[in-house]
């Protein structure tokens, strides 16, 4: 695959780095937008990234330095940093303050990059790591987009809410991806209309849709239920109750507790003095 | 003495063609006459209006309608009564009708009616024009039911409306949704007018039975209500 020479020089510095991890026996995976490159994202225009253990990050720099790479001052204390040349290596190894784990760099995978195998962090992985990194100053959604659309499917997204949850910036993102289509409402996590104002509406929408044209039906919401009551006129217009109810909650569970009108009593006089 | 049937609510469309004739075939020994109290479509089509004509067809006893709001959510309430009298079906708005029974004569004095809610607490024409032109509606059918009611000369009289007169016969209903469902305007036309019955429907969950401030029966005759074809009530002056 022909890439252009700013890509084509990142490659080699990554295979240069990989190369002298796997022979020095440091446990590694390949991060960033590189890991997103190797999983379907287009290929990344600026600094290789590699997560390392935290306490293997000063020998891997070590190592780096051993392979002809020139180890750079850095004022972070979650990186480590290397030059190849113009090209900036970062050795991370306590992203957004959570430190790498030997259980993350066994999630990686072995996948081929420009004709070498390199492990790879876990999508579910990477894209926490990508959400946990925004800030009040750095949260372009741009390039995060780009990668969310490219891995979606490799992605559990519903760990991802859970793992970012103390992120109001990947919070948002996430409702992006939902009100996107990228992901699923649930996966998104974005929260269901208020309970009260969803069976208002529910009963509006009953009364008002020509297949329907219910007015008597009772709405409850608790939590992700839907509870239906109330009397309809024909066995048929209940499954359009139904129907139309499930089409107006999507993500809930509807529950058919109507029952349709009897009109088989006994006929019996009244006298009225 | 007369005995008259009435069924509310019965909401037909093509689907339930049929199916509440069938219930029709002891009419004739129950009942003098069969009143419609409203909402006899789901959702006011000529269409549904033409299933109502021919469900109540050619019966053995004089049929007199109102209509009822889902008869008005497709406008086109005045094409279903037409439909409807040209099957010989009785439609009131407004008006009234005296039958010859075998027990006498009997006087029907019909109109919708109209939301608006009951004594103490209810709207009224103050504000915006469509809080106005809501009570203005409700106060326009109370008054055409009087109106109906001085046209008949007949000894026994009876009230049929689809909305209702009183609360008694809502109960059942949440109480926040009395003022859709009737208007107590209705009941003091009923107690002007001394008649001997007032029918209605229009409140699914509501009650049969109930009385005016007057002393008048008033009895709820929507079918989910009743559980049976029509009510049977024998009046005598």
């Amino acid at each position: 695959m022909e890439h252009e020479p700013r890509t084509r020089a990142l490659l080699t510095t990554l295979k240069r780095v990989a190369g002298a991890f796997k022979a020095d026996g440091v446990p590694f995976a390949l991060s960033g937008g590189f890991a997103a490159f190797a999983r379907g994202a287009p290929p990344s225009r600026h600094d290789v990234d590699f997560a390392v253990l935290p306490e293997d990050a000063e020998r891997a720099l070590e190592v780096l330095a051993k392979a002809g790479l020139t180890p750079a001052d850095t004022v972070e204390d979650w990186l480590v940093k290397a030059h190849d040349g113009d090209v900036l290596v970062d050795l991370i190894h306590s992203p957004s303050d959570l430190p790498v784990t030997r259980a993350m760099l066994d999630r990686a995978t072995p996948l081929k990059v420009d004709s070498v195998h390199v492990p790879v962090l876990d999508a579910t992985d990477l894209l926490v790591m990508r959400l946990r990194a925004f800030t009040e100053h750095e949260c372009d959604f741009a390039g995060p987009l780009v990668t969310a659309r490219a891995l979606r499917e490799q992605v559990d997204w519903e760990q991802v809410r859970v793992r970012v949850r103390g992120s109001p910036y990947a919070l948002a993102f996430l409702v992006l991806l939902g009100g996107l289509d990228v992901i699923s409402r649930e996966e998104s996590g974005m929260p269901h209309e208020a309970p009260q104002y969803a069976a208002g509406h529910l009963q509006q929408t009953l009364a008002e849709d020509p297949r329907t044209a219910e007015q008597g039906i009772r709405v409850r919401v608790v939590g992700e239920d839907v509870y239906l009551s109330g009397e309809v006129s024909c066995p048929r217009r209940r499954l359009k109750v139904v129907e139309v109810a499930e089409e107006t909650m999507a993500g809930y569970r509807v529950h058919d507790e109507l029952s349709v009108v009897r009109m088989d009593g006994p006929i019996r006089e009244e006298r009225l003095p | 003495m007369i005995t008259v049937a009435a069924v509310g609510d019965v909401h037909l469309d093509e689907e339930m063609r049929g199916r509440y004739r069938e219930r029709l075939g002891r009419l004739a020994d129950d009942a003098d006459v069969l009143l419609l109290a409203g909402d006899l479509t789901k959702h006011g089509t000529v269409e549904e209006g033409r299933v109502v004509a021919e469900e109540f067809r050619g019966l053995p006893v004089p049929v007199v309608a109102v209509l009822g709001n889902h008869d008005y959510q497709s406008d086109a309430q005045d094409k279903i009564a037409e439909t409807m009298r040209a099957e010989g079906i009785t439609v009131l708005e407004g008006d009234a009708v005296a039958l010859d029974c075998a027990g006498g004569r009997l006087g029907v004095a019909g109109v919708k009616g109209f939301g608006m809610g009951f004594s103490g607490k209810c709207a009224s024409e103050f504000g915006e024009p469509e809080m106005k032109s809501f009570v203005r509606h409700s106060r326009d059918a109370a008054e055409r039911l009087r109106e109906a009611f001085k046209s008949l000369d007949t000894e026994l009289t009876v009230a049929l409306t689809h909305y209702s007169p009183v609360k008694d016969t809502l109960v059942g209903e949440p109480p926040e949704i009395y003022p859709f469902l009737g208007s107590y305007l209705l009941a003091e036309a009923v107690d002007t007018a001394g008649a001997h019955l007032a029918v209605h429907g229009h409140a699914h969950k509501g009650t049969e039975c109930g009385l005016t401030p007057g002393g008048v029966r008033v009895r709820n005759v929507a079918l989910p209500v009743l559980g049976r074809p029509y009510g049977v009530y024998r009046i005598q002056d």
